[in-house]
């Protein structure tokens, strides 16, 4: 499991998308992901461990499938509780980042309609 | 011409006229003592004095076969054709006589007995009366109806007062009209009395004289004896016995009569006079008819506008018609008339009596006189000429006064009606002077003293300054201000709308409005003219005179002022009585630019005049761009400024022209590019775009480089001296913008701009850059940061982007950190590399120890308070008896709470941003 390293962290923070990183630093993001750690009743030093899990993450250093298997072996949780975390982390969390990370995307793709070349000596369709 | 059509018209109304008589003044007639000798009556009192040729004596058929019998034919035909025109003549003298006495003497008698409950007149005023107030009610509705669709015209306001006086007067309109015609009758009467008293009872008129008598008024009893005289005499009897007409049958005059015989010899004679005497006595019976029949339709249409006097008033009040205009004009025509005529005949009475003495004395015989052209040879007593002048002057004056009658009457009518209007309309304003217009008068007098009271001063200051006093003034009511204005004129407008008669009240109204209007004009204009002269004077004085004249520097400006915002009517106007003072050159100097510009163009003007304003309407601006060179040059090689050199001065004069005098003034900035400093930023943006080529692209050079050109070698690495630095912060975006190439590379600009300029600059001209430049701009910017004061520093970086931020050295941030916000953490830290942000978390983490040892110590103390707290609650319990225990001293550890901690500004922001770097919180830390 991915060790939280802050200089790779924001490293790899800084080179994602605007849009992202607005979703990542959002108040919204925050005050949710806060609530789910307080409804999971972590400790101090749980929550910290939890937060830097989460926010590898967010940077692409970790993959959301390692979350809960973390929540269960480094956080000490149960599987209920681990699962339930987990669940609430990536309705709250990880979700809407992907969902920010998606429209950018969606954004960038070029449409089929960019890419067709358009041939000069071809008749229009009647 | 239009006599003859009179004439035409009366005569053939005659035979109208009579039918109608019979119908309407028939059954009066009957009832008086004319009976059916009062046609011989009359005839007889016309051939009273002469009763010899009453019947003459033709003896024609003596005379046989013969030019003699036909002659005697002739003679005999023409006498009783004469004796038939008396009898007609005898006629009209009764119709008149009859006219007078029963329709104008006693015609009060006749409309009362008309105007009995059931009598004719009343009867037919009754239905019209009380049609018309039908005709109310329907404009009664019409009124509310035109009220509630708007109709303005027709409102309630306007109507419904003109509604109320129609139904007062129609009700009261047989008593109005009646009143009228009796003052016009009561007239006519003492006209007639006096007229009908020149017959003296000496020539046989018994009993004429007592027509005028109260007994022949009002009484037409049957076989009245006073009445019967008076209509088989009167006035007809009167002007036949003046004009002697009887002398007609005088047998006495033919001269070779003798008794009642005509023998041969007098045929021709008395042919000619019965020629004659018919002619006389046909027209006299006309003149004396026309009269009568005159009176009689007077009498029937005064009868038809009583009856019709109900629709008259509706129609005059409303004014819904012109009905009620053209009932009052017949009305009082018709009941003037008579008057009128009595007046008139009088009169030719008189002047008859006076040329048949005159010419005919009491010789006159009509007889004796024509028969001379019958071939008599005996000299008459009278002439022949002297007997027609008497008699055509006479027809004449009777003729004539029937007319001036008529159109006496008319005139009078018209008279009477303006009058009648002029009288309400001056009661209506003798009313209003002495109520309103007094009290308005009143009102005006004591708003000029309050208004006088709230303008005075003492020296520069008001005396009243109460806070009423301060409202008046500073709500434009002030002298001359236009409400004061406009409650000058209400008040004016009101005191004097009681002058008597002229105008209506709206347009008296308006009158004062505009005439006081002008009158304020005329009296602000002239205040201002002598305030402009004064003031010139002033500013004249205080420039040429020792001693400044005795004026001080605050009156001297004030004066100058007054001069320079004068406009040119009013310089035009003074310097028409103060050529001198106007043209002095202080006072030409001092007229506001505008004004000398429009001044130096007017044709009006003399030449030295024009030139003198065309000279001084740049004069201030000209010399300030005339300086500059000289201030350069002293300040670039240290030297004090020449005397009289103001920098501020000529920087104001240069800075407030307007493109207009730019362009005007061109070749002057051409010679001295160096004025380019003092332009406006707008101006010089403005120069420099030269979108119309006023300048040439040299020029625009060298304003550009005199403008911004010594920027660089001022700043250069450094910072600059202190102007410099003012300079550069003054510098607004246009100017930010024009500084040039030389200046970006300088490190000092880019220092010297505050964060606004240097925002502007790299974020909304970044195009205007090239990346080396804002490279060097952000190095420049960096270096300056992190030689700054931490909390200037601080202030600066509130208003930093995240790139911005990011491109400071670690240190630069740490030390600025507290100045912070999360929101540019977040920017910050999407730019900044992960040292830099350890840096600022480093910093915050360092402010954040003093607050979190103040945060901890609460919450230790909390923590202490809450375990009191709780063992307080757990010993608190409820004794045997149910009471509670204990109770106090949870009280009093309640009052041990601790109080949070008072954390400044400062704190709460560091506390903010530590939560920020906080892994424990939820933001991720990235």
């Amino acid at each position: 499991m991915q060790k939280y390293n802050y200089s790779a962290v924001h490293e790899r923070f800084t080179k994602l998308p605007e849009e992202v990183q607005d979703a990542i630093l959002s108040d919204e993001l925050a005050t949710k992901f806060a609530e789910t750690m307080e409804s999971a009743q972590l400790s101090k030093e749980q929550r910290k461990n939890c937060n830097e899990q989460a926010t590898l993450v967010l940077v692409g250093l970790s993959k959301m499938v390692e979350f809960e298997s973390f929540a269960n072996a480094e956080l000490g949780l149960n599987e209920v509780v681990a699962h339930k975390l987990t669940t609430d982390v990536k309705k709250h969390v990880f979700d809407p980042v992907r969902q920010a990370l998606m429209d950018v995307m969606a954004k960038k793709k070029p449409s089929a309609a960019d890419t067709k070349q358009s041939d000069p000596y071809k008749e229009p369709a009647q | 011409m239009t006599y003859t059509r009179s004439i035409f018209r009366t005569v053939t109304t005659f035979i109208l006229v009579v039918v109608m008589l019979l119908g309407v003044a028939g059954p009066t007639l009957a009832s008086t003592s004319l009976g059916s000798d009062g046609l011989g009556s009359m005839t007889s009192h016309v051939s009273r004095a002469t009763a010899e040729l009453d019947t003459l004596n033709f003896d024609c058929a003596s005379q046989g076969f013969s030019l003699k019998a036909l002659s005697c034919a002739g003679a005999a035909m023409s006498y009783y054709t004469m004796l038939g025109s008396s009898k007609l003549a005898g006629v009209g003298g009764i119709l008149l006589n009859i006219a007078i006495q029963e329709l104008v003497v006693n015609y009060g008698l006749l409309v009362n007995e008309l105007s009995t409950t059931t009598g004719a007149v009343w009867v037919t005023w009754k239905l019209l009366r009380d049609l018309a107030d039908i005709i109310l009610v329907f404009v009664l509705v019409f009124i509310g109806i035109a009220t509630i669709v708007g109709a303005n015209r027709f409102g309630y306001k306007q109507m419904l007062f003109k509604v109320i006086i129609a139904a007062l007067l129609v009700n009261f309109s047989i008593t109005l009209a009646k009143f009228v015609i009796d003052v016009g009758n009561s007239l006519a009467i003492a006209t007639y009395a006096e007229l009908i008293q020149l017959e003296p009872a000496a020539h046989g008129g018994a009993g004429n004289d007592a027509c005028w008598t109260s007994s022949a008024i009002g009484t037409v009893s049957a076989g009245d004896a006073t009445t019967k005289v008076c209509i088989e005499r009167g006035i007809a009897a009167m002007f036949m016995e003046k004009l002697k007409i009887n002398t007609l049958f005088s047998a006495t005059g033919v001269a070779g009569m003798s008794g009642n015989t005509v023998d041969s010899s007098s045929y021709d004679k008395v042919l000619w006079v019965g020629f004659f005497g018919t002619i006389f006595f046909l027209i006299l019976g006309f003149v004396l008819a026309a009269g009568g029949v005159l009176l009689i339709g007077r009498a029937i249409i005064l009868l038809m506008l009583i009856i019709f006097s109900p629709i008259a008033f509706l129609a005059w009040v409303t004014n819904i018609s012109r009905i009620g205009s053209f009932w009052w004009n017949k009305l009082l025509g018709q009941t003037f008339f008579a008057p009128f005529m009595f007046l008139a005949w009088y009169i030719a009475y008189r002047v008859i009596g006076s040329t048949a003495d005159l010419l005919g004395g009491t010789d006159m015989n009509y007889a004796t006189s024509l028969e001379q052209i019958g071939g008599a040879t005996a000299a008459p007593d009278v002439g022949l000429f002297d007997i027609f002048m008497v008699f055509a002057i006479a027809s004449g004056f009777l003729i004539l006064g029937l007319i001036v009658a008529q159109r006496m009457g008319a005139a009078g009518a018209n008279a009477t009606m303006r009058m009648g209007r002029n009288m309400a309309r001056a009661s209506g304003g003798f009313m209003y002077a002495h109520t309103a217009g007094r009290a308005s008068a009143f009102a005006a007098e004591r708003y000029r003293r309050h208004a006088a009271k709230m303008q005075e001063m003492d020296g520069d200051n008001y005396k009243r300054n109460s806070a009423f006093a301060r409202a008046y003034r500073g709500l434009g009511v002030g002298k001359g201000g236009k409400v004061d204005r406009y409650t000058q004129a209400a008040l004016g407008a009101g005191a004097t709308h009681g002058v008597l008669g002229a105008k209506s009240f709206s347009q008296r109204h308006a009158d004062d409005i505009r005439a006081s209007g002008e009158r304020n004009a005329e009296l602000t204009t002239v205040a201002r003219q002598n305030n402009l002269r004064d003031a010139a004077q002033v500013v004249r004085d205080y420039e040429t005179l020792d001693g400044n004249g005795g004026f001080t520097p605050k009156e001297y400006e004030a004066a100058k002022t007054t001069v320079g915002t004068a406009s040119t009517g009013d310089i035009e106007a003074v310097r028409q009585t103060n050529r001198g003072l106007m043209n002095h050159e202080s006072v030409v100097n001092n007229i506001g630019k505008a004004q000398a510009t429009a001044l130096s163009k007017d044709e009006k003007l003399r030449g030295t005049e024009k030139v003198a304003h065309a000279t001084s309407a740049y004069k201030n601006e000209q010399d300030a761009i005339k300086r500059v060179t000289e201030i350069q040059k002293a300040l670039a090689n240290g030297d004090p400024l020449p005397d009289g050199m103001d920098v501020g001065e000529v920087e104001k004069h240069i800075r407030k022209m307007t493109p207009t005098d730019v362009k005007n003034n061109k070749i002057l900035f051409a010679k001295n590019p160096a004025a380019m400093r003092y332009v406006s930023p707008d101006m010089f943006s403005s120069i420099v775009s030269n979108k119309d080529d006023t300048w040439s692209p040299e020029q625009i050079d060298s304003f550009r480089k005199e403008r911004y050109g010594d920027l660089q070698e001022k700043l250069g690495e450094a910072p600059g001296d202190e102007d410099t630095q003012k300079m550069v912060h003054g510098m607004d975006n246009k100017d930010l913008e024009m500084v040039g190439d030389d200046t970006y590379a300088t490190a000092g600009f880019w220092e010297n701009l505050d964060q606004r300029q240097y925002n502007h600059l790299t974020r909304t001209k970044r195009s205007n850059f090239t990346p080396t430049q804002l490279e060097f701009a952000a190095n420049a910017r960096k270096a300056h940061f992190a030689n700054m004061d931490p909390d200037k520093l601080q202030t600066s970086l509130k208003s930093m982007r995240g790139e911005e931020l990011a491109g400071l050295d670690k240190e630069t941030l740490a030390k600025g950190a507290p100045g912070l916000n999360p929101g540019a953490l977040n920017e910050l830290s999407k730019h900044a590399s992960s040292e830099k942000m350890d840096a600022v978390e480093e910093e915050i983490r360092t402010k954040y120890e003093p607050v979190q040892e103040k945060l901890a110590a609460h919450k230790q103390a909390m923590d202490e308070y809450e375990q009191k707290l709780r063992k307080a609650k757990g010993r608190a319990t409820v004794t045997g008896t149910g009471e509670r225990s204990g109770d106090d001293a949870v009280s009093a550890v309640e009052k041990t709470k601790p109080q949070a901690p008072q954390l400044s500004r400062e704190e709460q922001q560091i506390v903010k941003l530590h939560k920020w770097f906080n892994p424990e919180g939820g933001r991720p830390h990235v």
